[in-house]
């Protein structure tokens, strides 16, 4: 892998010349934020898409089992499921670990979309993640599809936050030209914190941290770095006044993507303006040994996406919420003799929200009609990227995507 | 904005300091900064008047087969055995950054585990995790090559990519790919059959009382076809055949050159040390010591051009503050560079951690300038023994507000700031108990504003580059 974020982002580090810490600046700080965000958004609703990662390559044969196909049970004599499978119809069914999803499925509110991939797929797991982040199987881009979305369509937006990452590292789909998405792990330790042994001293050093990170432009580096510090430490005055008064009503799971969906829930009750989420869980390169584990790990998506619909639902916002769940590849049909399964390409994404019209969509791929061993894709993944810009961020999905790609009816 | 700034001409040459260039404290800051975790007020009297290669003498004239330090760790419990749990294997080697007489050796160890990217995450044993750290910290400067192949049988990697299920006639591919995709080759230079077939030349391995052993009965040995060559290659051969590519050559260089000299080192340079790679034979050790002491690196193209990784962050920050007495706890330091981005022995995935403007986001940037305050005012946990500043500058008359701004600047940043910003920080320091101008009292009431002075010094954005 040669090509990182860092070729990507236009702040490149090169050429530091100039070994300066502070210039002149006036106080600043509000004022260079959002300066370069003036401008009216396009956005007529106020709609949030959650996006969560599967990262690793989700075995969709193993999570959409087609329970009636010969071909399944012969391509994996180890590791086909059998067993308490959650029939969806006469042909396919859950893996048993997703009793969440099937709950959410018979309420009306999740859809499975089948076969999802893209032409001459890609199985090096950052080549493919690439591709579903910037929506380009052909060359590499620096900016992400829901960065371009941040660019087209929100900016101006008058809110502190209106994407955000969950976790530490910010994924190249939320890499934009314009503010930086900011990352958040937790509420409690968003801040800007100062030792508070003297009030003075701490009043005074809270200022000058300020100050001395407001915008910069001796280099880039120190552009890079002062954007993003302010835009920080402004995200975070603005979060502890408002997120206050949130009580989960519903358990999440502990760990994974317990905490990061609560945290989402957290955000959106407090109604920031935020329109975009993202968050990840891995574990799903399932070369060897994989049947219990992978169960598990599923059954820990679909309860924990399953608790975040619940708590939302009971606070009236569930029809506010799209999330949108998927993975870098499949796996290849035929097991590997590690019980486990090796690099693939097509399978299925996951979409729920409160709008979201339920059921199966997409073609599911043939076991025997394959692409070197793999599924072939029916439903190239960036008609659900399109689907859910056009009608449910309500934007430019041609100008978004740079491409013209179907819709499918998942809003009805 | 300046211009970016190029490559200075003769740019392999090694750097002669001059009296318009003099080997001072910028250069020592930036050669300690890339190879040995920072400055310390210690290092600074050192190396005081010593020219870049009794430095780099100092960072590279270790023996890896006999280390000082194991005798010590052998009588801390917790430490050398017998790494039950995950954080005792992550500990050690915090322990090591902090206290090794040769930091070069942890911090090459810390290039090849982001290179060879091998997570605790799936290895149920720390003990091989810590086998494969002591494996970089014993190769880590020597021949790729041997590494290359010692990789390939070391129990973790064995774990980490499947190596051990990769059986005669039930090939598992997961480490034939990573081994051209990201150890080796790159991305591209490869084909899908490539990585069939050096699955198969691959096979046999497993482990076997703590050591990878190959297995004939496992081995496939039948003739395989590996960038157009036929033999019945094994994992030796794999390793030779790889690496008489010249794309293996130039992802290594460029892999170094990025680590150590520059992010964004560009094809003239890189081409350049593909040729010393070659000509040496692979041994990374005198090809790095050039890449350091070269123009190019005591350049204003490669000073702060890259940023700090949070464990450089975490280890150089606990190095500078425990100069003047406090004792950091590991146990906090590695939560500290956890909450940053960077668990030790857990990157994200076989890619390692991607590093650069990637450890920054508003979280992260946050979690650093949080961390410059618990490092300056250790009211917490972050120190075991609290450390004495005011002790620490009476001792080395260090008193007035122009020298200890003029110190602090020097340990953190070089010295490298303008008399503007010189003046504003000593502002800082001459002021009443009310903040009018005043001036400054090197007394008890100081040291809290001491104090505040080094968390400012470590919430620029200048602190977060490399």
């Amino acid at each position: 892998m040669q090509t990182t974020r860092r070729d990507l982002l236009k702040v490149g580090l090169q050429g530091l010349s100039v070994v300066s810490l502070a210039g002149s600046m006036p106080a600043f700080l509000q004022r260079f934020a959002f300066a370069e965000n003036a401008g009216n958004a396009d956005v007529s609703n106020d709609n949030v898409l959650v996006v969560v990662q599967l990262s690793g390559g989700n075995d969709g044969l193993n999570t959409v089992v087609p329970l009636g196909n010969d071909a399944y049970f012969k391509a994996r004599p180890k590791i086909a499921i059998k067993d308490r499978l959650l029939k969806l119809d006469d042909q396919l069914a859950l893996n048993p670990g997703m009793t969440g999803f099937k709950q959410l499925f018979d309420d009306g509110k999740l859809a499975i979309v089948n076969g999802c991939g893209y032409p001459q797929p890609n199985r090096s797991h950052f080549r493919s993640m690439e591709i579903w982040h910037t929506a380009n199987p052909k060359k590499f881009e620096p900016c992400g599809w829901l960065g371009h979305y941040l660019d087209h369509c929100l900016k101006g937006t008058n809110s502190p936050i209106v994407a955000a990452n969950i976790g530490s590292e910010l994924p190249q789909a939320l890499v934009a030209d314009g503010a930086p998405v900011p990352s958040i792990s937790s509420l409690e330790d968003f801040r800007l914190r100062i030792d508070g042994a003297n009030p003075l001293d701490a009043k005074l050093t809270d200022e000058f941290i300020r100050e001395i990170n407001a915008a910069r432009a001796e280099s880039p580096a120190l552009q890079y770095l002062s954007r993003q510090a302010t835009n920080a430490i402004i995200s975070a005055d603005k979060i502890r006044k408002l997120s206050a008064g949130y009580k989960p009503d519903a358990v999440y799971p502990y760990g994974g993507l317990g905490p990061s969906l609560k945290l989402i829930a957290q955000m959106i009750h407090a109604n920031f303006g935020t329109r975009l989420f993202y968050c990840q869980i891995g574990g799903f390169d399932t070369h060897a040994n994989q049947v219990a584990g992978h169960e598990s790990l599923l059954g820990h998506v679909a309860t924990s996406l399953a608790a975040f619909m619940k708590d939302l639902g009971a606070k009236g916002l569930d029809s506010k919420v799209t999330a949108m769940c998927f993975s870098e590849f499949g796996r290849r049909v035929n097991q590997n003799d590690s019980n486990g399964t090796d690099h693939g390409a097509a399978a299925p994404m996951f979409v729920l929200g409160g709008k979201v019209k339920a059921g199966l969509y997409g073609t599911y791929p043939s076991l025997t009609q394959l692409d070197d061993g793999d599924l072939k894709y029916t439903v190239d993944f960036r008609q659900i990227y399109a689907t859910i810009l056009d009608k449910w961020l309500n934007a430019d999905a041609e100008k978004v995507l740079n491409g013209k790609f179907t819709g499918l009816p998942l809003y009805g | 904005m300046v211009e970016p700034v190029g490559l200075p001409v003769h740019p392999y040459d090694p750097f002669v300091p001059t009296q318009n260039d003099p080997f001072d404290n910028r250069w020592l800051g930036h050669l300690l900064r890339r190879t040995a975790f920072g400055l310390t007020a210690e290092r600074m009297d050192r190396f005081a008047g010593k020219s870049p290669s009794e430095v780099l003498d100092w960072l590279f004239a270790y023996d890896p087969n006999d280390d000082p330090m194991n005798p010590l760790l052998d009588q801390l419990e917790g430490f050398m055995s017998p790494f039950t749990k995950p954080d005792a294997a992550q500990q050690w080697w915090v322990y090591r950054m902090l206290r090794s007489p040769r930091p070069m050796q942890e911090r090459i160890a810390l290039f090849w585990h982001n290179h060879f990217a091998t997570s605790l995450g799936k290895i149920d044993n720390p003990m091989h995790m810590h086998r494969q750290i002591e494996l970089f910290r014993r190769l880590g400067l020597a021949n790729f090559r041997d590494l290359l192949v010692a990789v390939g049988r070391d129990p973790a990697m064995l774990i980490w990519l499947d190596g051990q299920f990769n059986r005669k006639g039930k090939p598992n591919e997961n480490y034939a790919r990573e081994l051209m995709e990201l150890f080796s080759l790159g991305i591209g230079n490869y084909s899908e059959q490539d990585v069939k077939e050096v699955a198969r030349a691959s096979t046999g391995w497993s482990i076997r009382a703590d050591a990878g052993k190959l297995d004939p009965k496992l081995f496939d040995d039948g003739e395989k076809e590996i960038f157009g060559n036929r033999g019945k290659f094994g994992s030796d051969e794999v390793v030779d055949l790889i690496l008489a590519r010249p794309e293996s050559a130039k992802h290594i260089s460029r892999k170094m050159l990025r680590e150590f000299v520059h992010p964004a080192p560009g094809d003239e340079v890189i081409a350049h040390y593909v040729q010393r790679l070659i000509d040496s034979k692979w041994e990374i050790k005198p090809v790095l010591r050039e890449m350091l002491q070269s123009r190019m690196f005591f350049s204003a193209w490669a000073y702060r051009s890259k940023i700090k990784g949070p464990c450089e962050l975490v280890i150089s920050a606990d190095l500078a503050m425990s100069a003047m007495g406090g004792k950091p706890s590991v146990e906090n330091s590695l939560k500290s560079m956890t909450t940053m981005g960077q668990p030790i022995m857990y990157p994200p995935s076989v890619k390692g951690w991607d590093g650069e403007e990637a450890w920054i986001n508003a979280n992260t940037l946050l979690m650093r300038y949080n961390f410059g305050m618990a490092m300056a005012h250790q009211h917490g946990k972050e120190f075991t023994r609290r450390n004495d500043v005011r002790g620490f500058l009476d001792q080395r008359k260090i008193t007035t507000s122009e020298q200890i701004v003029a110190h602090f600047s020097a340990v953190l940043l070089d010295g490298q700031i303008t008399s503007e910003e010189r003046e504003k920080f000593i502002a800082f320091l001459n002021r009443d108990a009310h903040g009018k101008p005043a001036a400054f009292v090197f007394n008890a009431a100081a040291d809290t504003s001491i104090r505040n002075l080094i968390h400012l010094m470590m919430a620029t954005p200048e602190y977060q580059l490399c």
